[in-house]
């Protein structure tokens, strides 16, 4: 290896390192790493802003980070409404308390939500609303919390613009919505099926509740829970439109970020507040996560170390497809469970390209979609997305909605430990996969 | 004028150890906003809020959640004696600082402090131990006060 790729490896593991180790926040590593990457010319800022089509670097990928600053925008206007916590409270109300059916019917709006909006910002309204309903039942919410985690976890793997592996995905590699529900939606409903399926024999013996407990859910007031029922009925004239520009954006020939801007531009124009309000919610950590971590990328792929680990991967799996698909679609599960997968998607996406040229005879003369969705590479874009999001659900640390719910969950006095949802998530993300593994098999290699 | 002529020297302070409904009590009889944490050599330890007893019964997770309003009147979130209970003084004031000025700090530098870091009560240190405090009710008093009085002089 020469001196920058040597160099490039270096900063990327010691920002990993820093990372992954929580010793510095997340993004002041990548942000660190990738003008690190910079200052040395590894990457020239042009190649690592813009991209160098020749080279196949993509640099930072605006369409991802459009995207994600538009859907923010959108959900986080909504979520001002109240409208998740009447869903919430709607929900527990038509099962009248009960809580088996309860935790279902949670986990199913969480996971519908998830699959069209951001997956933290979910969890982050319907867990409070969760608590709240379990200790009105005297139960412990915690059962109901870590399906909840799963639910957005795989609600998440069903779209495009579900978890962000998928929206990094579906940049890269040129796939668009409708791709992602023919391919990636029904191994997510079979999971669901598979999960509601596993609450009712396991979970519902332990959630027993009196009917005079019960009776207690009935007393909330869902109406209660709505701020800004104008405000609300215009988030949802929004959302509907922007799902149906997703719906059309590839037979339009738009960009999926086109679609999100367009919603959150239709609701900044609809909403009386000023757009400094709008532009707050935007979670600019997350935004310059996503930017360092695409600037080192680029660095990586500039020396040639992605080639590298992409040749080794070939190697590994004898270029067999079934083999690389499997093995990264179990690889990326397993890895999902430990480190942080968003920075572990921007680091495939690259290699599974150079994989893809270099198993083509002549990859200068082809189409773009003759080398990147050649019969051989396409399944394994799809691995790589569902291993990815659904290996998310294994530990508590998988993804950040995890994450998240554990620190609902402690400061409301009802901890997760790292071992008692690991009893849970285990099972449910190994069985997701197993489902996933069957799929790919009879969709592509049957 | 400085800290020390304005100064409350029988201040009411707390210690980190004391049960949280204790302190409670005293915030709430004393109809005070807030209360030094002082250790036993009288040093700063931090400042228990009014608002760290509100945060004690409504935990931070509800902030997500866009209005409680949904509620029935029969929930009683503030279930005090079981989420206070066990609770300590230094398990609420997490690491907030009390702010310190010497004894023979100027008022008029108290009254920027108060305004700029946006606080309401000052303690006041001689030699690293906590010898009173300065609320912004004592500062106000000293400022109309001592404005009036030499409006008087003046007119005499």
């Amino acid at each position: 290896m020469s001196y920058p790729a040597i160099a490039a490896v270096a900063i990327f593991v010691g920002a990993y390192i820093l990372l992954a180790t929580e010793s510095v926040h997340k993004t002041k590593a990548v942000l660190a790493g990738a003008v690190l990457m910079i200052l040395l010319k590894i990457v020239s800022q042009r190649t690592a802003f813009h991209g160098d089509e020749a080279l196949g670097i993509e640099g930072i990928d605006w369409n991802v980070i459009m995207l994600l600053i538009g859907m923010m925008i959108i959900v986080n206007i909504t979520r001002t409404t109240g409208g998740f916590e009447w869903l919430a409270i709607k929900a527990a109300k038509l099962v009248h308390g009960h809580p088996t059916l309860i935790v279902i019917l949670l986990c199913a709006i969480t996971a519908v939500v998830s699959a069209f909006l951001d997956n933290v910002t979910t969890v982050i309204v319907i867990a409070p609303v969760a608590i709240l309903i379990f200790e009105r039942l005297e139960s412990d919410p915690v059962p109901c919390l870590i399906a909840i985690i799963c639910a957005s976890n795989i609600g998440g793997t069903a779209t495009l613009i579900g978890d962000p592996p998928n929206i990094m995905i579906g940049s890269a590699a040129r796939l668009n919505f409708l791709d992602f529900i023919s391919v990636d939606t029904p191994p997510a409903v079979a999971s669901m099926v598979a999960m509601t399926v596993a609450i009712a024999l396991f979970l519902h013996p332990r959630l027993s509740v009196s009917a005079e407990v019960r009776e207690r859910v009935m007393q909330f007031d869902e109406d209660g829970a709505i701020m800004d029922r104008k405000l609300l009925r215009r988030c949802l004239l929004v959302i509907s439109l922007t799902l149906v520009g997703y719906l059309v954006h590839g037979a339009l020939g738009l960009e999926p970020a086109t679609i999100a801007l367009t919603g959150a531009a239709l609701l900044m124009l609809l909403h009386t507040e000023g757009p400094n309000e709008a532009l707050r919610t935007v979670e600019w950590s997350t935004i310059f996560f996503f930017i360092g971590l695409f600037v080192m990328i680029a660095g990586l792929v500039e020396t040639g170390v992605l080639r590298i680990l992409g040749e080794g991967l070939t190697t590994l799996t004898a270029g067999n497809p079934l083999a690389m698909t499997m093995v990264v679609l179990w690889g990326s599960g397993i890895l999902s469970g430990v480190v942080d997968n968003i920075a572990y998607t921007a680091m495939m996406t690259p290699l599974i390209k150079s994989i893809a040229v270099a198993a083509h005879p002549d990859p200068g003369a082809a189409g773009w979609a003759e080398v990147y969705h050649a019969p051989d590479i396409l399944p394994v874009w799809w691995a790589l997305s569902l291993g990815a999001c659904l290996g998310g659900i294994t530990t508590v640390i998988g993804a950040a909605a995890n994450v998240v719910v554990a620190g609902i969950a402690e400061t409301s006095g009802h901890p997760i430990t790292f071992g008692r949802y690991l009893k849970y998530g285990l099972p449910i993300a190994f069985v997701s996969l197993l489902i996933s593994t069957a799929w790919l098999w009879l969709l592509f290699f049957r | 004028m400085t800290a020390k002529d304005i100064m409350d020297a029988d201040y009411l302070c707390v210690d980190p150890n004391m049960p949280l409904k204790e302190a409670a009590d005293l915030i709430t009889e004393h109809h005070t906003l807030l209360l030094p944490v002082v250790d036993e050599e009288c040093g700063a330890h931090g400042v228990l809020m009014e608002v760290d007893l509100l945060r004690a019964v409504l935990p931070k997770y509800l902030d997500s959640v866009a209005s409680l309003n949904f509620l029935p009147d029969t929930c009683d979130l503030f279930d005090v004696d079981a989420k206070i209970a066990t609770l300590k003084v230094k398990d609420v004031i997490a690491d907030r600082k009390l702010y310190t000025v010497e004894e023979d700090t100027n008022v008029v530098e108290i009254a920027h402090i108060m305004l700029t870091k946006g606080i309401s009560s000052v303690g006041v240190e001689r030699e690293g131990r906590i010898v009173g405090v300065v609320t912004r009710g004592d500062l106000l008093t000293h400022i109309f006060h001592h404005t009036l009085c030499a409006e008087e002089q003046e007119e005499s």
